[in-house]
């Protein structure tokens, strides 16, 4: 670390990047970051819950778009922590049940539908025993806009649908305190284990590919056979795709970028950490042009040609991780070690 | 940590060391030895291909496939080599070792998956391989008659799920199956779906009735039985690969005793286990001597074991390892995601480059003829 005091913390508070003292090695400020954005999930979703249970008492338009509005918020919050793929997230398929995705079979409307026709009682405990299916913000979602729901005697505030809105918010609140306690509890593992540091970085560079791949031109159709897939893309219900894409962005910034800057620093490779940072912060100067969701973009050439930016952006930011920054930092790719079997 | 790049420099710098032994060709040879080994592998471009490497150490052909490809065995006769698509991929391909020609793909069939592993009878006659049903994740074995152009002749069920590498026990009679335990399916791609109520063994079965005779459990059930060896002796190793939390250090490499049926998991010291990072890939048995080599491509290393003692006795580094054969008289033939083939040898704790090739070799080597 003597290192980066050399260079100077005059580029670093350039860039914004010195947030808190304690911060002092990379990996203790992506310990610190990646523990911010968990928290800040158990926060989302514990307000989630309590969202849902008054809504459920006294179901209103008033408290109906209160709802909607945490809902939101507390996916976003998901967005912005899902480029951490390491960690406890890693156990007992944690992240599905946060957001089973992709999700071509549509299971999540099965799984929602299966609970509400039957009798079976609906508690937080059994959601949690059930698929990953039913336990995360789609499914949550599924009972907020899908048609199937709403234009039905299931609307919410029916008493089966009302119960399992509070269950599914109270698993998830469960699910999210569980994950913030564990990474706090990673915390001198983490540290310690240098091996940690590939780790993250694999992670991130993993998240961005997804993004663009599959959570942006598969949708748009700039990805296999050139046919969009609307539903590939994360809430194509609630009309906000374009929305968590932004999240999870800006959560790679707030998140990811700090820790990153600092080993960058300690490399002696300034000059790369602020041009990945520059083209990052152009990838989300789009957003303050676009629309909540893909699906009206769609469907004007103009429209169109403006996600085709923001995907030659978000590509050009993978490219600038995946290449110069990974070969700057010696990161191994391995083949068999990254997807094995 | 040493970049692609450096890996690959490293193997061009040392290729003027690449002796071609002629034990090898006597070791492997047996009808027609033309052909080394055979794997999948990657192109820079992420193109799949099935490779192949000649006894003198020439890349012999590029055969594309659409799927991305896993392990495969050789026919007892020498004339083909079947390769598999990998989890949850629905296509095998029987290559013609003469020719090098693509000769005939198999398509798993509806409802079905492969796993990336099979085996032939000692005849030729029959191949067995792993499958999925994935319309119910039951895992089973399927007979295919090799003779009657690759028919399917009959399943044998295995009550549990996620069957892995299997191998021909040397009484030409059972055959020993890793079952993983984990359930796929093809519109999850590669995604894991029980982790939570895995049960994975150890499984003997009689290859003519498909009756169970044994089945041995890992310490743990997160603990998935993947890849395994038998030597000609009837003592076989097996890998696992640890879906539990990664601060754990359980023991990833079991042996069972054939002769004895005893099951037992070896207990290396606690940094050798640590240093595995939970992941095994291949596990190959040296016919002629004591040694086993255990790739661990996370922790960019192989060990060698004696597996009549279960002891220790080399870790040698090698980025992204994963494929092996055995090679000579008692080493081992590695291969590497990021390039390079390397020989290992139990008297040595650096990997010998072997050659220099453009792929990215993928989990696992086959040889090119039966041995």
């Amino acid at each position: 670390m003597k290192l980066l005091y050399r260079i100077g913390c005059a580029s670093l508070l350039s860039l914004g990047l010195i947030s808190s003292a304690q911060a002092e090695t990379p990996r203790a400020a992506w310990h610190a970051q990646i523990g911010h954005g968990y928290s800040q999930l158990a926060a989302a979703t514990s307000e989630l819950e309590k969202t849902a249970d008054s809504y459920c008492a006294a179901p209103s338009p008033a408290s109906m778009q209160a709802l909607k509005e945490q809902w939101l918020s507390a996916f976003s919050a998901w967005q912005a922590v899902r480029f951490v793929g390491f960690g406890p997230i890693e156990e007992n398929t944690r992240a599905w049940k946060f957001q089973f995705w992709p999700d071509p079979k549509n299971l999540t409307a099965s799984k929602v539908d299966y609970w509400l026709n039957g009798d079976k009682d609906i508690t937080a405990d059994a959601i949690s025993r059930d698929s990953v299916a039913i336990q995360g913000f789609p499914a949550v979602e599924y009972l907020l806009y899908d048609e199937r729901i709403i234009d039905t005697d299931k609307a919410l505030p029916a008493e089966r649908s009302c119960n399992l809105l509070t269950a599914i918010s109270s698993n998830l609140d469960a699910n999210a305190n569980a994950l913030n306690t564990d990474w706090t509890a990673l915390e001198e593992r983490y540290l310690s284990v240098e091996d940690y540091d590939n780790g993250t970085l694999q992670s991130a560079m993993q998240s961005l590919e997804l993004l663009a791949d599959w959570r942006l031109a598969a949708p748009i159709g700039e990805r296999g056979n050139g046919k969009p897939n609307p539903y590939v893309a994360d809430a194509w219900r609630s009309g906000q795709s374009l929305n968590t894409v932004h999240a999870s962005l800006q959560g790679l910034s707030d998140y990811f970028v700090p820790g990153l800057t600092l080993l960058l620093a300690e490399n002696d490779q300034m000059t790369l950490a602020e041009q990945f940072n520059q083209q990052l912060n152009k990838t989300l100067d789009h957003f303050e042009q676009l629309p909540a969701d893909i699906a009206p973009l769609m469907e004007t050439e103009e429209g169109r040609k403006s996600l085709k930016a923001l995907l030659e952006d978000v590509n050009t930011t993978k490219t600038m991780l995946t290449g110069p920054v990974s070969a700057a930092l010696s990161v191994v790719r391995g083949f068999n070690s990254s997807d094995g079997d | 940590m040493l970049s692609r790049r450096q890996v690959l420099r490293a193997g061009l710098a040392s290729a003027t060391l690449l002796s071609l032994s002629g034990c090898a060709a006597s070791h492997l040879g047996r009808r027609n030895a033309s052909l080394q080994l055979l794997s999948a592998v990657d192109d820079d471009k992420g193109q799949h291909f099935i490779t192949a490497v000649s006894q003198t150490g020439e890349q012999a052909f590029m055969v594309p496939v659409s799927e991305r490809c896993h392990g495969g065995c050789p026919q007892p006769f020498g004339d083909h080599v079947v390769i598999f698509a990998r989890r949850p991929g629905r296509q095998m391909h029987v290559i013609n070792t003469r020719s090098g020609a693509l000769q005939q793909s198999i398509h798993a069939g509806d409802g079905y998956h492969y796993y990336g592993h099979g085996v032939y009878s000692p005849d030729a006659r029959y191949l067995y391989v792993t499958m999925n049903n994935y319309t119910n994740a039951e895992g089973l074995i399927r007979v295919y008659d090799a003779m009657d152009g690759y028919r399917a002749v009959t399943d044998y069920p295995l009550d549990g799920i996620g069957p892995h590498e299997l191998r021909l026990h040397p009484d030409g009679e059972t055959l020993i199956i890793a079952l993983g335990g984990i359930e796929t399916h093809p519109d999850y791609d590669r995604m894991k779906l029980n982790i939570a109520s895995m049960r994975p063994a150890l499984l003997l079965m009689d290859r003519r009735n498909g009756q169970i005779t044994q089945r041995f459990a890992p310490s743990h059930h997160q603990l998935s039985c993947r890849h395994l060896d038998v030597s000609p002796q009837g003592v076989v190793i097996a890998g696992y690969q640890y879906e539990g939390p990664d601060m754990d250090t359980p023991p990833l490499i079991a042996r069972l005793d054939t002769n004895s049926m005893r099951f037992s998991e070896l207990e290396l010291p606690y940094e050798e286990v640590k240093g595995l990072k939970n992941y095994t890939a291949s596990i190959a048995i040296s016919p002629s001597s004591p040694f086993t080599v255990i790739t661990a491509p996370r922790g960019h290393r192989a060990i060698i074991i004696n597996h009549h003692s279960g002891e220790l006795v080399q870790r040698v580094p090698v980025p992204d390892v994963a494929g092996a054969l055995p090679y000579g008289e008692d080493g081992f033939l590695v291969s590497s995601g990021l390039g390079g083939l390397f020989l290992l040898s139990p008297e040595s704790n650096q990997a010998q480059p072997h050659g220099d090739y453009a792929v990215h070799w993928d989990n696992h080597l086959t040889p090119g003829v039966f041995s």
